[in-house]
């Protein structure tokens, strides 16, 4: 494997910075990972990169009112509650994000197993040496539209 | 799974005040606290000179207090340098792992008679800073940005249990009264007053701030109302456990050596450890709705031990939020997936119950110094196994087989262990 299509977190959340949503795939035995991992977590062979289709159902979540601080720092609170989701994408992995579109405030109408797409969140991280934003890139979600 | 080479006991174990105790008291003195107990709780008294190693559970002085290599120093503060002495970290399970590690250093046959402990002390941050320490135990690359915070892990967890079989959260109320019922009769435990009391204070506070009296008919309509505010949905404030500081401390010894300390050692028959992904979503085979970790952690737990679920007459679990209880009564064995939440509301768990569960007062109520709740949850089975537990929470009947059950973070880590009076 070269060093350039080595699957590494940085390249994974540059992906997401250029609104791609990239997993790995094993040569072998074709199973998905998403967070992608270089080594197939079914069966240890070295994966490739493969472009996922952002699609996916909504398995489980939580409308969360004491929010982490990255979160706060966007101006969650207690009044303005925000979802954590765990969505199965049909590819057949799943991973965390942000859920958006949804009111979050009525958790009870939120169904189970709800169509969803990928959206890219930003959340900023830092500031460079001139006071420009450093932002990082995440993966949300949205109901299908 | 293994036997262990040789037979391991608890010969004395005991903990200090768990609550609120900084900056009156830091770890440092809990420690100490909890030591002088366990050694008075040891029949015939046990000595520095005795013990071969230190085994030290620790969360995460280095956040906290920003106090690294903590073994050592608990190590010095009883005497036990030039001896071996380390930190085990698994988050919630950093004392639970220690213990376990000790147990095979005995089993082994490297030491004869180890110290185990367990310290924490959280209260030196505000509970923004607690929240974000506690932070690093869960997946800080994908999870944290996703806005997962411990009770939204284990609310996503809880609404997947809602969602498949029906749980609603009166079904975890009952958890919460009850840790509230069996906090009150443990003196060493933070939170002492009963939900009632708690619901009488409160009222008493707006009387004397001239505000409108709060009216509940019940503890169901307190827990339902404004005064239990929503932290992660369907999770609520009294359905989360408490920020403790605290220590713990356990004895162990060979079989060689446990009757020099004691005519009635405790035996650990059974012990078992699990992993998962540290993140939620990874979770092999999608698992939401309870932790595959304790269920690996308790096969081999049984396994060893050649007892089964129905075996265990009592049990400390790791109750951090109360769908964490339910979850690991099913994960254990004692109910089947979705059947944990009726045994509960039927009273099952309680103190007169067929199994009663966190006589303690578990997390919820004892309190969670993280790095000492697993060697805390050891010091619960031991005083009831002995029918030394303080005020009305010994359980009646005799108890010949107790478990202990620990997990780390939302279920990466999870040690399981099952203790007997005979020797298996």
């Amino acid at each position: 494997m070269s060093e350039e299509n080595l699957v590494t977190v940085d390249k994974y959340f540059n992906f997401l910075s250029e609104k791609k949503l990239m997993g790995s795939k094993c040569p072998k035995c074709e199973h998905i990972d998403l967070p992608p991992r270089r080594l197939c977590s079914k069966c240890l062979s070295e994966s490739e990169w493969i472009e996922l289709s952002g699609k996916g159902v909504l398995k489980t979540f939580s409308s969360i009112y004491v929010g982490a601080k990255a979160m706060t720092q966007k101006g969650y609170n207690r009044k303005k509650p925000y979802v954590f989701a765990v969505c199965q994408m049909d590819e057949g992995c799943s991973v965390s994000g942000q859920l958006i579109g949804v009111e979050e405030d009525k958790p009870k109408e939120i169904p189970f197993d709800m169509p969803v797409q990928v959206v890219y969140l930003k959340t900023q991280t830092g500031e460079d040496k001139e006071g420009n934003p450093i932002y990082r890139w995440d993966v949300g979600f949205e109901p299908q539209k | 799974m293994k036997k262990l080479n040789r037979r391991v006991a608890v010969v004395g174990a005991a903990m200090s005040k768990f609550g609120i105790n900084y900056p009156r008291l830091r770890s440092i003195d809990m420690w100490q606290e909890a030591w002088i107990n366990a050694v008075k709780l040891t029949d015939k008294g046990i000595s520095p000179k005795d013990i071969d190693e230190l085994f030290l559970g620790n969360f995460t002085a280095d956040l906290f207090n920003h106090q690294g290599h903590m073994a050592p120093q608990m190590a010095d503060l009883v005497g036990l340098v030039p001896k071996p002495a380390s930190r085990f970290e698994g988050a919630c399970a950093s004392s639970g792992i220690a213990f376990r590690q000790g147990v095979m250093s005995i089993a082994s046959g490297v030491n004869d008679v180890v110290c185990i402990g367990g310290v924490e002390q959280m209260n030196e941050l505000n509970t923004e800073g607690v929240t974000g320490a506690l932070a690093a135990a869960a997946d800080t690359t994908y999870e944290y940005f996703a806005g997962a915070t411990f009770p939204g892990l284990y609310a996503a967890i809880a609404n997947a249990h809602f969602h498949e079989f029906g749980t609603t959260p009166k079904d975890l109320w009952n958890i919460a009264i009850k840790a509230y019922e069996n906090g009150h009769e443990n003196p060493f435990a933070q939170e002492q007053h009963t939900l009632k009391e708690i619901m009488e204070n409160k009222k008493n506070k707006a009387i004397k701030r001239g505000k409108p009296v709060p009216e509940w008919k019940d503890e169901y309509d307190f827990l339902g109302s404004r005064s239990n505010p929503m932290i992660a949905y369907p999770l609520r404030l009294f359905d989360c456990s408490l920020i403790t500081d605290g220590a713990a401390c356990v004895f162990l010894a060979s079989e060689e050596n446990a009757y020099k300390y004691t005519d009635n050692p405790i035996w650990v028959s059974g012990i078992g450890q699990g992993s998962a992904s540290l993140s939620l979503h990874d979770r092999d085979g999608g698992l939401l709705t309870g932790l595959n970790a304790t269920r690996e952690a308790a096969r081999q737990a049984y396994e060893m031990s050649g007892l089964g679920p129905k075996d265990i007459q009592i049990a400390e679990v790791h109750d951090c939020f109360t769908i964490a209880e339910l979850a690991a009564l099913e994960d254990l064995g004692f109910y089947e997936p979705g059947k944990a939440a009726t045994a509960i509301n039927n009273g099952e768990t309680k103190r007169d119950g067929i199994r009663p569960i966190n006589t303690s007062g578990g997390l919820k109520t004892k309190g969670h110094p993280v790095g000492a709740t697993g060697v805390g949850q050891i010091v619960e089975v031991f005083k009831q196994m002995r029918g030394i537990a303080e005020r009305n929470r010994q359980v009646k009947k005799d108890i010949k087989i107790g478990m202990s059950h620990n997990v780390g973070g939302s279920g990466a880590t999870v040690v399981v262990n099952i203790f007997t009076k005979e020797k298996i």
